[in-house]
């Protein structure tokens, strides 16, 4: 019987302080308020925006070969290869190049051709007429680049909306992003955002005795007009920089590159005015820094280490890893990605808070008529009924917050409906003793028996429930989920509850009347053994 | 207590389970189920008003201009100041659903506003805007998309600002009119008054965390620029909802705002003025699906339901026996198309659609209705294999009479539960889930005494009781 008592009061702690602990900026504190962090809310109780947007893939491989078409003519001619003309067949993934030239041997050159594409493309024809087409393989890399593209200029800009812990997820092995912006329901600005290619901007850094300043009015007296003050990095202080010199149209390609010591790069390649523009400026600007800026945001911003022109590389301690994504991000700013928006649902921010009062009316009315039954129905065994089913609260809350479930819509009808199922596994173990004791059988025997012999039908139903309530998960929704994962929370607590607390009070309550003749099981309104003999 | 003989009426109930069935399938191919927006495509949209005055006539052929499809119904008997439309199935092209979707949004807003002048209060803010004031926000917008330094920017905005200011004096009807008047290529004119109206904010469609980030880009009490807005932005909000979610107007909101010892209100009542209109009306909730989301979920549903299908018949199998399996999945099927039957009939009375809380709540009565037939099915079990000779048909009808009781009071107490959300919670998606419950209660009740155990009574007839 203690250890009893000591494995409901554990979980009744363990769940009370999920429930009440808060680890927060101010320390530890344990607190009723604290609830309402801990259980977290999804989007349909706390307001927001959920988009399900696809990117359009197809047409970022066209996009791409169209680019390419123009990149590889330019490439080439800077190996002293001349094209005669590039023409990009998008719709069969080609790119088919015309009398080529060179100062070497057509032979050389048709195989530096052959090097230098072989890995992304097919290559067949010869200097008169050479077909490069698409491998699908880079069909593949190019697709998932785009999606991955889409994801990054999402996360670049959506602090623009003010929105506190954005979700921005790609939907595994799809072309699918799903957005989850707690906080603002503004279609129009999500939508605009998403939508629109990124902006990229090259500035120098204005002045390096200036440079860094730890606060961003110390910089505002040196603004001079197209100058603009953009933070370094969060807590870091603030760069000044020059007017806009370059746009994401002067680049002309990025890819991964090596810098002369061989370590990861960002290799740059612009076109004609970017070159121009880039060795005049950096003629005497060298040890000064370039800061490369993505909708707001500085990239990187490299130290000049000698006057550059078009074709050069950003080199800094990155990893190959970090590489890959300062590609993007610069690629970002130059692709418009169509993007399909397949869902959007918007929320606005007193909906869910209505809802919340109004479940908790229902659920405590639910509740209240509830116990009001079962009191009149099964007395002083209803009472215990009544303490598992507050347990099974508690239980249920501590859960929800411990196992970092979302709280749903939905999820407060599953919540109600557990509650008038939870009684169900206490009404079987009643009647079954109800049962034994007409038949005679003494009190104690007859609350051992019934508590066995139904343990099992218990266990049978609710494992069928949690059956159903596993197939909704798969319904692959989030208000829908939140809806399974608490029925599936309140069909182990209600187990637990009411087999194991109610027991226990049975146990406790026959230790210190052990000579109970009669179990106040009966209706309020009669119905014992005495009345009906069977 | 003598056992009420359920079993000899078995072949009355199997005929009124029949007849049901058949007319539910029946009602369920012949009325059909209406489906949600989130099984058809298409959009809902739940509209709060600030007064009662709209009526819902009026409303109705506002809402009619913007898609002859949309449907229009009344959310609160009581108050008449939540309405929601749907618009199923509209007519959009491929890709376009983003533009399509935010075109609509457009159309419905103009619509809710027509009852409160909304389109003249924003054009008067315009109007009260300087070209510089314009040119700032177009830079900012960048609805052209203009990729350039800082000065081609201002110089190409400060031109069509010049226009905008132009053309308001000639009194355009809205933002949409403005922009036509002033760009001729289409999608420029769309993009240009989608920057027009973010430009002219409604505070009562104002979320607090976007309220801190146009405050803090307006910077209106000239705040230190690494400083925010968040504590102005809450004040406001807070002070919104005691208000019953609507500011009736900016001089009585300055009460609720505390600023800092050197802040003058006065100046941040002024900002208000000169940039947002108040609104009247708030978009309580907006769902859109594609056509093509839509088909998807609706399949997911159905392997969803078809799967535990599968999944509990399994169970069974392994707990009992076969034959009990069946016997229980006759029930369940059975369960399942009277409700659809009933919901069908809800559909045509009250409007009820199917849709995804609907589909978790048949997956429930799935869950449920077995629940129930379980339970009796034990006792069957227990009291077949402790019996020495009988008929099983009596056995089975003192097995349901033992479990009687219990079944009557969770159904009872469940009912109970579901009806109070039901009828008292007021909220839309928990009375979508709650009907659906309650027609499940019922049904799966009544099919695990009339249904379920007869269904295992002609398989156990061909095996006699020791086997």
């Amino acid at each position: 019987m203690r250890f009893r008592w000591i494995v409901i009061l554990a979980a009744l702690i363990l769940s009370a302080f999920v429930l009440f602990e808060n680890e927060g900026e101010d320390g530890h504190t344990v607190s009723l308020a604290n609830v309402a962090q801990n259980i977290q809310l999804g989007l349909d109780l706390k307001g927001g925006i959920f988009m399900q947007l696809e990117v359009d893939v197809e047409d970022a491989v066209n996009h791409y070969v169209e680019e390419q078409a123009g990149t590889i003519k330019a490439s080439l001619e800077a190996e002293n290869i001349t094209v005669g003309s590039s023409e990009p067949k998008v719709k069969e993934r080609k790119v088919v190049l015309r009398n080529l030239a060179s100062t070497v041997s057509l032979d050389d050159a048709l195989q530096k051709v052959k090097t230098m594409y072989r890995g992304y493309w097919n290559i067949s024809g010869d200097t008169g007429e050479l077909i490069l087409t698409l491998r699908d393989a880079a069909k593949e890399e190019v697709k998932d680049e785009a999606v991955k593209q889409t994801v990054y200029k999402i996360q670049n800009r959506i602090d623009q909306l003010g929105v506190s812990e954005p979700n921005i997820n790609r939907v595994v092995g799809t072309n699918r992003i799903v957005l989850e912006l707690a906080g603002t329901d503004d279609q129009a600005r999500v939508q605009k955002l998403v939508k629109e290619p990124g902006q990229l901007e090259w500035r120098m850094v204005a002045n390096a005795a200036l440079n860094t300043a730890p606060r961003a009015e110390d910089l505002q007296p040196y603004l001079k007009p197209g100058f603009k003050i953009l933070p370094i990095k969060e807590g870091e202080g603030f760069y000044l920089l020059e007017p806009v010199m370059m746009t994401a149209s002067n680049v002309s390609r990025v890819m991964a590159s090596r810098d002369e010591t061989g370590f990861p790069a960002i290799g740059i390649t612009l076109d004609r005015a970017g070159g121009q523009i880039m060795d005049n400026v950096t003629k005497d600007a060298v040890g000064r820094q370039l800061a490369v800026i993505l909708d707001g945001k500085v990239l990187t911003a490299p130290v000049i280490r000698q006057r550059l022109s078009n074709s050069f590389v950003i080199s800094g301690s990155f990893s190959a890893g970090e590489v890959d994504d300062k590609i993007l991000q610069i690629k970002s700013g130059s692709l418009p990605a169509s993007v399909r928006i397949l869902e959007e649902r918007v929320i606005g921010p007193t909906l869910g808070r209505d809802a919340i009062r109004q479940g908790t009316r229902a659920a405590v009315a639910g509740f209240g008529a509830v116990m009001l039954f079962i009191l009149l129905y099964y007395r002083l065994a209803g009472l215990f009924a009544i303490g598992a089913l507050m347990i099974n609260l508690i239980l249920m809350l501590g859960m929800l917050a411990g196992v970092d479930a979302i709280l749903t819509l939905p999820g407060i009808a599953g919540f109600i409906l557990t509650i008038g199922m939870a009684v169900d596994a206490n009404v079987l173990i009643f009647e079954k003793i109800r049962e034994e004791l007409r038949l005679g059988t003494a009190v104690k025997n007859a609350v051992d028996i019934g508590y066995k012999s139904a343990f099992v039908t218990i266990l049978d139903a609710n494992i069928t429930t949690f059956i159903a309530a596993f197939c909704l998960l798969l319904l692959g929704e989030g208000p829908i989920k939140g809806f399974a994962i608490m029925l599936m929370i309140g069909i182990v607590c209600s187990i637990f509850t009411a087999v194991f607390c109610s027991r226990t009070f049975f146990i406790t309550y026959l230790h210190f009347n052990a000579s109970v003749r009669k179990l106040s099981i009966w209706p309020i309104w009669g119905g014992s053994p005495s009345a009906t003999p069977q | 207590m003598r056992d009420i003989q359920f079993m000899e009426k078995r072949k009355v109930f199997g005929l009124v389970s029949v007849v049901l069935f058949v007319v539910s399938l029946g009602l369920i191919f012949g009325i059909g189920i209406e489906k949600s927006v989130d099984y058809e495509g298409g959009t809902k949209l739940t509209v709060q008003f600030e007064t009662s005055d709209v009526q819902i006539g009026a409303l109705r052929e506002q809402v009619s201009q913007v898609d002859n499809k949309a449907s229009l119904a009344s959310m609160d008997p009581e108050t008449h100041k939540v309405y929601s439309v749907k618009i199923k199935n509209p007519d959009v092209k491929e890709g376009q659903e983003a533009e399509a979707s935010l075109a609509r949004l457009r159309g419905l807003e103009k619509a809710f506003g027509s009852f409160f002048d909304a389109e003249n209060q924003r054009m008067a803010l315009l109007k009260g805007f300087s070209r510089q004031q314009i040119a700032a926000g177009l830079v900012a917008e960048n609805p052209y998309v203009i990729e350039g330094t800082d000065a081609e920017k201002q110089s190409q905005y400060d031109a069509v600002a010049g226009q905008i200011v132009a053309k308001l004096s000639e009194n355009p009807a809205d933002v949409e009119a403005l922009a036509t008047a002033v760009e001729s290529d289409t999608a420029k004119q769309v993009a240009l008054s989608q920057s027009l109206l973010l430009m002219t904010p409604a505070l009562n469609r104002t979320t607090e965390d976007l309220l801190a980030v146009l405050l803090k880009n307006q910077n209106p009490l000239n705040r230190a620029s690494s400083d925010n807005y968040e504590d102005v932005a809450r004040n406001i909000i807070a002070y919104r909802e005691t208000q019953g979610d609507f500011i009736k107007d900016f001089s009585a909101m300055m009460e609720g705002v505390t600023l800092r010892a050197n802040e003058d209100k006065a100046v941040l009542q002024q900002f208000f003025e000169k940039s947002f209109t108040l609104g009247s009306y708030r978009i309580v909730s907006n769902e859109t699906f594609s056509p093509s989301i839509a088909s998807e979920q609706l399949t997911e549903a159905a392997e969803a339901i078809i799967l535990s299908l599968i999944g509990i018949l399994i169970y069974i199998a392994f707990r009992f026996r076969l034959g009990y399996a069946i016997a229980s999945v006759v029930a369940l099927i059975h369960d399942v198309v009277i409700a659809l039957g009933v919901f069908a009939i809800a559909g045509k009375l009250l409007g009820s659609e199917l849709s995804n809380p609907v589909v978790a709540a048949f997956l429930t009565i799935v869950g449920y209705s077995l629940n129930d037939t379980i339970v009796v099915f034990d006792r069957i079990r227990e009291n077949l294999q402790g019996a020495k000779g009988g008929e099983v048909a009596d056995h089975m009808n003192h097995s349901i009479n033992q479990t009687l009781s219990r079944t009557i009071v969770t159904s009872l107490t469940t009912f109970f539960v579901v009806g109070v959300i039901y009828w008292f919670s007021n909220n839309a998606t928990l009375e979508d889930f709650a009907l659906p419950l309650l027609i499940g209660i019922v049904i799966g009740t009544y099919s695990s005494i009339f249904v379920a155990s007869p269904t295992l009574l002609l398989w156990h007839s061909s095996r006699p009781i020791d086997s």
